[in-house]
């Protein structure tokens, strides 16, 4: 077990960004989905000890980041790639990610700088090292970013939307270096791209109003929409989503089918899309 | 993609700040920068030296770099200017160390067209006759594509020395051909 | 350009060795300038492998910033020296800033002494404070979510660039204090103290940049009304100069016992 929440909530005056959270992750990767403002960020932020919980306990590496000895620890087996993460000017792909490798307690320049090339290569950006930030795509931008998150394997890995901004192609690559990573480490992997969840989680958490509505394994996630996606040749007023296929037939997604209806295999964005159709509307 | 680009190719990469064309850049002409560098040095620590000036220089250069003539040539003349600062610095190796003896007859081609018109027996020959000091003009000047001022520099002798000298020595090749040739 | 011609195999290896004369060897190059074929069957010595290293960090790895290199002088760790040097204040804006100040406070002078000192003493003890505050702002620093999550001490990093940055600004402020007619000279040292340590304890709660402006319009408030009242230099008179003292040590006991808020990181 890398990470143990027991009742966490977190408060901004009034509003509860997260209310009691039980979650446990072990290692391998696990997806968070949920809509916008449903408090996937706050929660990863909170696990990065970049924000203190307001309520509950968060165990992480079986340490206390309430305690600021253990807190340290915690940090220096963490990799976390913030949702949106600025660069300082001027400066290029490698010396950023030299300098936060210095901040990260690789004082051995010669080691340091062997660790800095290994994570650009990860992210296919060893031919850009020496490029300045300003000069990369959006694209290149997020992978440098999650180089950093990459650096000296970390135990935990933290991942904001790391897909982002990314094509089909560089999203392929990105998953091989998680997939990758994952063997040896506890990645939680905040998106909005089922697809990225579906090809890379073994389990899967979604957020809701700060409430975790579902914590289980993908085939969990996907078995919900079983029987609920079937192709008609009209739409169906009562579906949570319907459209027209290029066959020129529409598919459906309802819960429950019709009787007799030709169902087809659900995806996992019929089952998130169905998961919360069942949520209480957002105000 | 890549294999099949062409220096100038790689060239245009690199002054984008490429460091996998540069690589690439690299393996095609360190190697034999490297020979023309160690025959014109025999300091292997200055050699590696003019070596890597010569590669960080043409990262800085690469923008300039016209995309007339060959891009070999251009890397050649950076890799013996780099090598002629670093001997600036370093007073105890000189360029042109110890020349070896010249007796093989020579294949075909040189810097300039009296030198091409004849055969290259009689070059090596004529080039034989010459004094040491009007050898190393004619190698700095001719062959490697000094300036006079800097050839000066790297022969540590007046400007004017080595401009009477490759003066005289073209003078005097010249003369000894005439006679072969006629 | 193509050749039909090209060195032959021995002719190569005797040029690899350096064992033809200047005149083959010469010639032997001359083709290898135009020859592509010829030039890949050089073979590499060890030293092509061990200097492409070096060429590669030469190009990758950053120089050292001037500013890196002084704080190394000082005596500060290589990883101390880095955080000092990345701070966003020392990207040119604060000297130019700094500058700007010294330049408003000179012209002030030369319309008398007491619109010298108004000026001086309005602007030089936030001088310190603003200092503090663009070490460390949150807007100003693009990376701060990231290098919260690290574990080199957020404290540390705060303490580090203001210390950095005081060390610039104030020797050209007491400069000018003493160029300055009148006889405010190191006094304005104490209400800048004062403001660095409210600011550093304000810090605790709202963004340091946000802090400095609160400090800074009560500040100004504060002397303007003294200046009302007798000349701007009685606001670094005696009487107040003890409450300036008490000031700086309260927001400093304050920030220290409120540290914890700014070793979680962002808020």
């Amino acid at each position: 077990m890398t990470v143990r929440l027991t009742g966490v909530g977190k408060k901004y005056g009034r509003t509860h960004a997260l209310r009691d959270v039980d979650l446990v992750l072990e290692p391998g990767v696990t997806g968070l989905l949920g809509p916008n403002g449903a408090g996937k960020t706050t929660l990863l932020r909170i696990l990065a000890t970049v924000l203190p919980p307001s309520d509950g306990r968060v165990r992480v590496l079986d340490l206390d980041p309430a305690d600021p000895q253990q807190r340290t620890e915690v940090r220096r087996r963490l990799g976390y790639l913030p949702q949106e993460l600025g660069f300082p000017s001027g400066f290029t792909a490698f010396a950023f990610v030299d300098y936060l490798a210095v901040l990260k307690e690789w004082t051995d320049a010669d080691a340091r700088h062997d660790e800095v090339r290994r994570v650009l290569g990860l992210v296919g950006l060893a031919d850009r090292a020496a490029k300045k930030v300003k000069s990369l795509s959006g694209g290149q931008r997020r992978r440098l970013a999650l180089a950093q998150a990459l650096i000296g394997a970390p135990a935990l890995m933290l991942l904001d939307e790391p897909t982002t901004g990314l094509d089909p192609e560089q999203r392929a690559s990105l998953r091989g270096v998680l997939a990758e990573a994952a063997r040896t480490s506890t990645v939680l992997l905040s998106t909005h791209q089922t697809e990225d969840v579906a090809a890379l989680c073994e389990r899967v958490v979604v957020l809701d109003a700060g409430r975790v509505c579902f914590n289980g394994t993908v085939r969990e996630l996907l078995q919900r929409a079983d029987g609920c996606v079937w192709l008609a040749d009209e739409p169906h007023p009562a579906a949570v989503s319907s459209f027209r296929t290029g066959t020129g037939r529409y598919r459906n997604l309802a819960d429950p089918a019709p009787p007799g209806a030709e169902l087809v295999e659900p995806t996992l964005e019929d089952a998130y899309l169905l998961l919360r159709s069942d949520a209480p509307a957002l105000t | 993609m890549t294999g099949t680009r062409s220096d100038a190719e790689l060239l245009t990469e690199v002054s984008g700040g490429d460091l996998g064309a540069m690589r690439e850049l690299y393996d095609r002409h360190a190697a034999w920068l490297a020979v023309r560098l160690r025959r014109r040095c025999n300091d292997p620590e200055v050699v590696a030296d003019a070596l890597q000036d010569t590669f960080v220089a043409v990262w800085g250069e690469a923008g300039r770099y016209r995309g007339d003539g060959e891009a070999a040539a251009w890397l050649g003349g950076i890799a013996v200017r780099r090598l002629v600062s670093r001997l600036r610095r370093r007073k105890d190796v000189s360029f042109l160390a110890d020349l070896p003896p010249y007796d093989e007859p020579a294949s075909p081609a040189a810097e300039e067209q009296v030198l091409l018109s004849v055969e290259y027996g009689d070059l090596g020959a004529a080039m034989k006759r010459l004094s040491p000091e009007m050898r190393a003009v004619m190698q700095a000047v001719v062959l490697d594509g000094l300036t006079t001022r800097e050839a000066a520099k790297v022969l540590r002798v007046p400007e004017n020395t080595v401009k009477t000298r490759l003066h005289r020595a073209k003078a005097h090749l010249r003369t000894q051909l005439a006679e072969v040739t006629s | 350009m193509t050749t039909a011609w090209h060195v032959d195999d021995e002719a190569l290896a005797r040029w690899v060795d350096g064992t033809d004369g200047s005149v083959a060897g010469a010639s032997v190059e001359q083709h290898l300038l135009t020859c592509a074929a010829c030039r890949a069957k050089v073979p590499a010595e060890p030293v092509v492998d061990q200097t492409w290293a070096r060429v590669r960090d030469a190009l990758e790895v950053p120089k050292q910033s001037l500013v890196e290199r002084l704080a190394r002088r000082t005596g500060l760790s290589a990883a101390d020296a880095r955080i000092v040097a990345v701070s966003p204040a020392f990207r040119g804006a604060w000297l130019v800033g700094l500058t700007a100040l010294l330049v408003f406070v000179t012209i002030a002078g030369d319309y008398g002494e007491s619109h010298g000192q108004l000026a001086f003493l309005l602007l030089a003890p936030l001088v310190p404070a603003l200092a503090v505050a663009l070490g460390y702002d949150p807007e100003l620093d693009e990376a701060l979510e990231s290098e919260c999550a690290t574990p080199y001490s957020r404290l540390r990093l705060v303490l580090l660039r203001s210390a950095a940055l005081v060390v610039v600004a104030v020797p050209a402020f007491v400069t000018a204090s003493l160029l300055l007619p009148g006889s405010i000279a190191f006094w304005w040292l104490a209400p800048a103290a004062g403001c660095t340590a409210v600011v550093l304890a304000l810090s605790t709660w709202i963004a340091p940049l946000t802090a400095t402006g609160a400090v800074g319009t009560v500040w100004l408030m504060v002397v303007s009304s003294v200046a009302r009242h007798g000349t701007a230099a009685d606001v670094v008179g005696d009487e107040y100069v003890l409450t300036y003292a008490a000031v700086s040590v309260a927001g400093v006991l304050l920030f220290l016992a409120r540290r914890g808020r700014l070793a979680w990181g962002t808020r």
